[in-house]
């Protein structure tokens, strides 16, 4: 039945993880062409001054991109679910509703896990080949808040698309802003140390919000 | 699962509101206050004040060495004059720039010569650093300063790695190492300061503050180490350094001991002077050193209140002190009674993000109190049960309107 039930969800989200994998991909080959372009017009020396006087990673440009495709893939996976009434025959599967549930969300964020540490692992061997390992652990450590926006992200949007009444929907999108904002706070590097066990707490903590969302969609209530 | 989804959601609401809604208040209501400019003047012996206000634009007063008013009122004019080593670009203009102060030459250039301004705010401090260096050569071949080819990092030794490469320079590595080891420096550095740009007129290299608090200045010359330890009582136990190249070389940096003591290190014979200015703390506390031929004047601001000290520039005799608090705004005061908290993430005094709950305010309970009368009139009209009725009206009362908001929002 898993296995069942995981083919149902890559079927559905096959494609937008594929374009979503090439645009994390392509965009973390920019972020490099761009530093290696900066290399060869001023030299690895200029590079090393910004980085470590102007506090620059270089690699700002795909600040935005796991939080896009954590939207992207939500919608891909559970827009269906509702748009098409599925999701009343899903929940009718001779399966625990709440482990159901924990598999559908299981293979959004693995899938997630696996366009992150592509796109994270891009940047690091590249970075290595050009840096001391302590400037690339400070780069990867810049990017990890933005990697958990996008984890973040795609909960919030299962646990809106989910949902069946509008106005518990704005509520939720409304806090999935806010939350999705104090990723981007602080732009200084390594500024989010401090709370990384804080963001792992929370991607768990938040996954309940689908759980709720389905809840009360069997519950009936729906606009 | 129900429960865990009503309580993560009203929590969740409850979390945001209290970040959102305070900083909403503030973007609104901007509360504004600035500290005026203050400096000592060498011809009358007093603290001229310059305080901007909303409708009468600048007043400048007098303060004397007690930090008491003077009652005098001046014009900019008269400021113009009292203050010559600021204004003497307007003096001159108008010709009315004296040949020499209290007995001492004065001129334009000696003015350049002998002033600087120095800035530590604990956003400075407050950081995550990258755990590796750059270093310039002081000693380049061609006189001008070249950016850094090099960086280092630390850990048991130091460890110098060429940056066009990426590879570890072993020999200037042993080279510093064991100089390290021979000053007797202790691993980690509680304090690195230096100035890493090529746009300045000499280079000075690092001063650090080993673990055990000992003082040292070291810098590349020819690619060869140069590194003295600075002489001190060893009651004096160093906790922050900063370096300063000003034209004025006399100084080599400032230094902060474990007890808070600001201290300035002269270049000649690396002597510490301890100067007459109070506590300062450097990750909690602004500091801004303005310096000319006569005196320093010092400013401690830390976030409550602003004080000032002024001392004589060759002796370092204390002159006098001028302080004002920091009083609430109307608009602050507002906000006390409108939250309990404040939820923030990210403060001006760091580089960090971080959950921080600030300006916990008793005054608030009343609108609580309030407001959780109306979720109970609420709960009834909605037929909740005691128990639920209950718990809002608690939960209101202490997180106030950021409670308020979600437990009218989220029926059930």
């Amino acid at each position: 039945m898993e296995k069942a039930l995981i083919l149902k969800e890559w079927i559905k989200t096959r494609m937008v993880f594929l374009v979503a994998l090439l645009l994390a991909v392509a965009i973390a080959g920019y972020s490099i062409l761009m530093m290696n372009r900066l290399i060869e017009l001023k030299g690895v020396y200029h590079l090393w001054l910004i980085m470590l006087l102007k506090d620059n990673t270089f690699i700002d440009i795909i600040k935005y991109v796991p939080l896009v495709i954590g939207i992207a893939l939500g919608v891909a996976q559970m827009a269906p679910e509702m748009s098409q009434k599925r999701l009343k025959l899903t929940l009718h599967l001779p399966y625990p509703q709440n482990k159901l549930v924990m598999l559908m969300l299981l293979t959004g964020l693995v899938e997630l896990l696996v366009i992150f540490v592509v796109q994270a692992l891009m940047i690091a061997i590249y970075d290595l080949t050009i840096l001391p390992h302590e400037l690339v652990t400070r780069v990867m450590l810049t990017t990890l808040p933005w990697y958990f926006a996008g984890f973040t992200s795609y909960l919030f949007v299962t646990a809106i698309c989910l949902e069946g009444t509008w106005w518990r929907r704005v509520i939720l999108a409304l806090l999935g802003i806010a939350v999705l904002m104090i990723y981007f706070l602080q732009a200084a590097p390594e500024a989010y140390n401090g709370m990384i066990i804080i963001m792992i707490i929370f991607v768990i903590v938040i996954s309940i919000l689908s759980f709720g969302s389905v809840v009360r969609f069997k519950e009936g209530r729906q606009d | 699962m129900k429960k865990a989804y009503l309580i993560v959601l009203t929590a969740l609401s409850i979390i945001i509101l209290s970040w959102f809604l305070p900083w909403l208040y503030s973007l609104v209501f901007p509360a504004s206050g600035n500290d005026p400019f203050v400096a000592y003047s060498p011809i009358s012996n007093e603290f001229i004040v310059s305080q901007t206000g909303e409708e009468k634009g600048v007043r400048i007063f007098g303060v004397d060495s007690l930090g008491h008013a003077t009652g005098k009122e001046y014009t900019k004019e008269d400021r113009d004059s009292l203050l010559p080593q600021i204004y003497f670009t307007q003096l001159l203009a108008h010709d009315k720039l004296p040949d020499s102060i209290n007995g001492v030459e004065i001129s334009m250039p000696i003015f350049k010569h002998s002033q600087w301004v120095f800035n530590s705010t604990p956003r400075d401090i407050n950081k995550n650093l990258a755990d590796v260096y750059l270093i310039m050569e002081s000693m380049p071949e061609r006189f001008e300063l070249e950016d850094p080819k090099e960086v280092f990092r630390m850990n048991d030794k130091i460890e110098f790695i060429d940056i066009e490469t990426n590879t570890v320079n072993q020999n200037r590595s042993r080279r510093f190492t064991d100089i390290f080891t021979d000053r007797g420096f202790k691993y980690p550095a509680r304090s690195m300061s230096a100035n890493i740009t090529s746009r300045k007129a000499y280079d000075e290299g690092y001063l650090m503050v080993d673990t055990e608090g000992d003082i040292y200045h070291v810098k590349m010359q020819a690619g060869r180490p140069y590194m003295v330890k600075v002489r001190k009582p060893d009651s004096i136990k160093g906790a922050h350094v900063f370096i300063m190249e000003n034209m004025d070389t006399r100084h080599l940096g400032l230094v902060t001991d474990e007890n808070d003591n600001l201290y300035a290190l002269e270049h000649e014979g690396y002597r510490l002077v301890k100067l007459p200015i109070g506590k300062f703390h450097p990750s909690t506390d602004r500091l801004t050193v303005v310096k000319n031929i006569f005196n320093w004047v010092v400013k401690v601001n830390d976030g409550k209140s602003s004080r000032w000290v002024a001392f004589d520039s060759d002796s370092y005799r204390p002159l006098g002190y001028y302080s004002i608090t920091t009083t609430k705004s109307a608009v602050e005061t507002t906000a006390d009674y409108l939250f309990p908290f404040r939820l923030s993430f990210t403060d001006v005094s760091d580089c960090f993000a971080r959950p921080r709950i600030e300006d916990i305010s008793w005054h608030a309970i009343w609108i609580g109190i309030i407001l959780a009368l109306v979720t109970v009139i609420i709960g009834r009209r909605r037929k909740l049960s005691t128990k639920q009725i209950t718990i809002n009206g608690i939960v209101t009362v202490v997180f106030g309107i950021f409670a308020f908001i979600p437990v009218i929002c989220i029926k059930n």
